[in-house]
């Protein structure tokens, strides 16, 4: 398993990363936006104080200036003092009067107490449609801005407040979530070490076993192939007995009963009979133990039985056989040749081919044999007994056997049986 | 910590994130900023932008006839002074309404006017302009009531107590309403100069606020006149010639007038005096000296003033 390549996570800082921008917008929104907005509208409303009262004064003062049309900028101080009532107890600061031409009437201001920043509007004095002077009106912005000032700083602790907060909690919660992910992950890289450990055990103990099984197959194998071996010999040595013993005897009793029979003709039913009896020795002797095998090797009698095929029953065969030199174990030529056997006498009984083809090839260490004709195929019926003993042969020393349908018709049968350990090939021949 | 190899591909991605975040929260400050300049800035400066530093506004001189103008004491008594003392066929000077002692001081110091008339002593900043003081007349400062005010017995400690309010009626029970002048008034300076409890009365009334204040003599007859049960400091002089509609109350069973001053019965005065500039005309100058003259005194007499 390939591990994945590692990096430090870091959740913490990367969080930071990412939660100080954010802290410093709410920070600034909770801590400037209300001193700036509550300032905004201070200022508006006392310019509309400083409008409402300048215009009151500079109504009082056009009068002034209408009763002396040149002498009053000397009268100036006085006009200037009507200014005070309005100073008092608001944020005016100073009143100043000016000439059309800019220049102040006084150099002394009503309300000469300049309390801090000052916010100035003029507005004309107006007589007769004309514009002698003008009135300065000076709001004093001192009180706003100590109230601004004020909510600065209360908004300001409450924005550093809300923006610890805002900042600590997550990273709280982000380390708490890096110490359990650090938890997890070195739980994680025990469970997949040990699971790593029991994997190998594992695999050495099924390394193990199936080396143990193999051994025990090859042996079932050899076990299976000495005794098909075994089973060829013996059902050689029976045939062999059958043809010399029982064979010879009824030929000799053949013989005596046809002297016989020229003597009385009765007894020519019983030459029948021993006829009858000598072929079925002879049945018996070549299913017991084909002697083709033994005469002609696996191809030619594999030959043999497409030649009978062709001659018996009238359905072409073409047989095949390249061993590329190869000996196999008798027994393996046994089940090679009884497969062959079983699958072409399928063919005459159920597939009603007519052209049949039996091909026997060496591939690696097995012997493949491939038996197909165009029939009328397998179609879905149920194995029968000679399908189920073809298979349990070729399964008898290792091997496969697969019966399928051919691609445009017929049935194909293939087998493929281990050739073995050559060193044990022919270790008992029959 | 070690985490899949993965995550690291998200290292630019993440530093764009967080770039893109600290220009909002830039941009916050900046808006915050903004908006603030753009609330203040309008009007935000040191002084009115068209104030011209310097020498004080002035008035342009109109020359032609003689042109005096000052204190409201004044006027009444020095337009009579004027009609009397003007030879026949000449131009009657001009006396202007009250623009203060104040302003007809510094009206003849730019030369705005011939001649200023003042109802108290020049202040030391303006002698040193070589001034040339001439004073005509002594007249009473007087208590003016309302026409239809009951009469009274009051003494001089009883103007104190009316002006600290501890007399809130008249002795009708009518509210008794007091207005007052300016702080500086001529008026309330000649009766602060003989009751020194009056100045300091005086004074806090200034600062309190207490009474509503009048800015003229004439706006003071007329506001008395007018409001019933009302009471202000005016001259007697002003009073008789204009024929004011107010009542002048004795004090300490004294009544004002130029006979009560003559014989110092009568504590509060204030001395009328003429201007004038260094090198003043010549015209100028016989008009102040025929306001001490024999003309004058059928004029002082008839204004209950005494002719210095």
């Amino acid at each position: 398993m390939t591990q994945p390549q590692l990096v430090p996570l870091q959740l913490v800082p990367r969080l930071r990363a990412l939660m100080d921008p954010l802290v410093a917008i709410v920070a600034a929104t909770v801590w400037l936006s209300p001193p700036v907005l509550w300032l905004a509208f201070e200022v508006g409303e006392l310019r509309l104080h400083a409008e409402a009262a300048a215009a009151q004064l500079a109504d009082r003062i056009e009068r002034e200036v209408d009763e002396r049309p040149d002498l009053w900028r000397y009268d100036s101080l006085k006009l200037l003092q009507h200014a005070k009532p309005l100073l008092s107890g608001t944020d005016l600061a100073a009143v100043r009067l000016v000439d059309h031409a800019g220049t102040p009437l006084d150099a002394r201001a009503a309300g000469t107490d300049e309390r801090g920043p000052l916010l100035w509007q003029s507005f004309p004095v107006r007589v007769g449609g004309a514009a002698p002077g003008s009135l300065w009106v000076a709001t004093s912005m001192r009180r706003a801005l100590h109230t601004a000032l004020a909510l600065v700083g209360g908004f300001g602790v409450l924005a550093a407040a809300l923006g610890a907060l805002l900042w600590w909690v997550p990273l709280r919660m982000a380390r708490a979530a890096e110490s359990g992910l650090r938890l997890l992950w070195d739980e994680r890289e025990a469970s997949r070490l040990a699971l790593q450990n029991h994997n190998d055990n594992l695999e050495a103990q099924v390394a193990a076993r199936t080396a143990e099984l193999r051994a025990q197959q090859a042996a079932l194998r050899q076990l299976s192939a000495r005794a098909t071996t075994v089973q060829a010999a013996e059902r050689k040595a029976l045939a062999r007995e059958l043809h010399d013993d029982l064979g010879q005897t009824l030929t000799a009793l053949r013989l005596r009963l046809q002297v016989a029979a020229q003597a009385n003709p009765t007894l020519g039913e019983s030459v029948a009979l021993v006829d009858a009896a000598i072929d079925s020795v002879r049945r018996a002797v070549l299913s017991l133990a084909p002697t083709a095998l033994d005469e002609l090797g696996l191809t030619r009698a594999v030959t043999r039985l497409c030649e009978s095929l062709q001659e018996e029953h009238g359905i072409a065969a073409c047989c095949n056989g390249n061993l590329q030199g190869a000996q196999p174990d008798t027994a393996v030529e046994w089940a090679a040749y009884r497969i062959a056997q079983e699958a072409l006498t399928n063919v005459v009984r159920h597939s009603g081919a007519r052209h049949v083809t039996v091909s026997l090839a060496i591939v690696g260490d097995a012997l493949h044999l491939t038996v197909g004709d165009d029939g009328r195929g397998i179609g879905s019926a149920a194995p029968r007994a000679g399908r189920t003993s073809m298979t349990e042969r070729a399964a008898l020393l290792g091997g496969t056997l697969d019966v399928g349908a051919v691609e445009g018709g017929g049935t194909r049968v293939h087998a493929v049986l281990p050739l073995g350990d050559p060193s044990t090939r022919h270790g008992a021949a029959p | 910590m070690p985490a899949p190899n993965a995550a690291a591909a998200d290292g630019p991605r993440r530093l764009n994130t967080a770039v893109a975040l600290w220009c909002v929260a830039a941009l916050a400050f900046a808006a915050h900023g903004g908006f603030l300049t753009a609330a203040l800035a309008p009007g935000w400066s040191d002084g009115p932008p068209e104030v011209h530093p310097g020498r004080p506004s002035r008035a342009t001189r109109v020359r032609g006839t003689l042109l005096l103008a000052g204190s409201g004491s004044n006027v009444a008594l020095t337009r009579e002074l004027v009609s009397v003392c003007t030879p026949e066929g000449a131009a009657t000077p001009t006396v202007a309404d009250s623009i203060g002692s104040t302003g007809g001081v510094r009206a003849l110091i730019d030369g705005a006017i011939d001649a200023a008339l003042i109802s108290r002593p020049l202040h030391p900043d303006e002698r040193r302009h070589g001034l040339e003081v001439i004073a005509y007349a002594r007249v009473p400062v007087v208590v003016a009531a309302h026409p239809d005010v009951p009469p009274v017995q009051w003494q001089p400690a009883d103007l104190v107590a009316v002006y600290a309010g501890r007399h809130p009626t008249w002795p009708d029970g009518q509210p008794l309403v007091v207005l007052q002048r300016e702080p500086g008034d001529s008026g309330h300076l000649a009766v602060a100069r003989a009751l020194p409890e009056f100045a300091r009365v005086d004074d806090d009334n200034a600062q309190r606020r207490r009474w509503r204040t009048v800015y003229h003599d004439a706006a003071l007859l007329q506001a008395v006149a007018r409001a019933p049960g009302a009471l202000g400091l005016s001259d007697l002089a002003t009073i008789r010639l204009q024929g004011a509609n107010v009542a002048v109350p004795a004090l300490a069973g004294q009544s004002p007038g130029a006979a009560a001053l003559a014989a110092r019965r009568w504590p509060f005065y204030k001395d009328l005096s003429v201007v004038l500039a260094p090198g003043a005309a010549a015209e100028v100058r016989r008009l102040a000296r025929c306001f001490r003259g024999p003309l004058a005194r059928p004029v002082l007499l008839r204004a209950d003033a005494l002719g210095l």
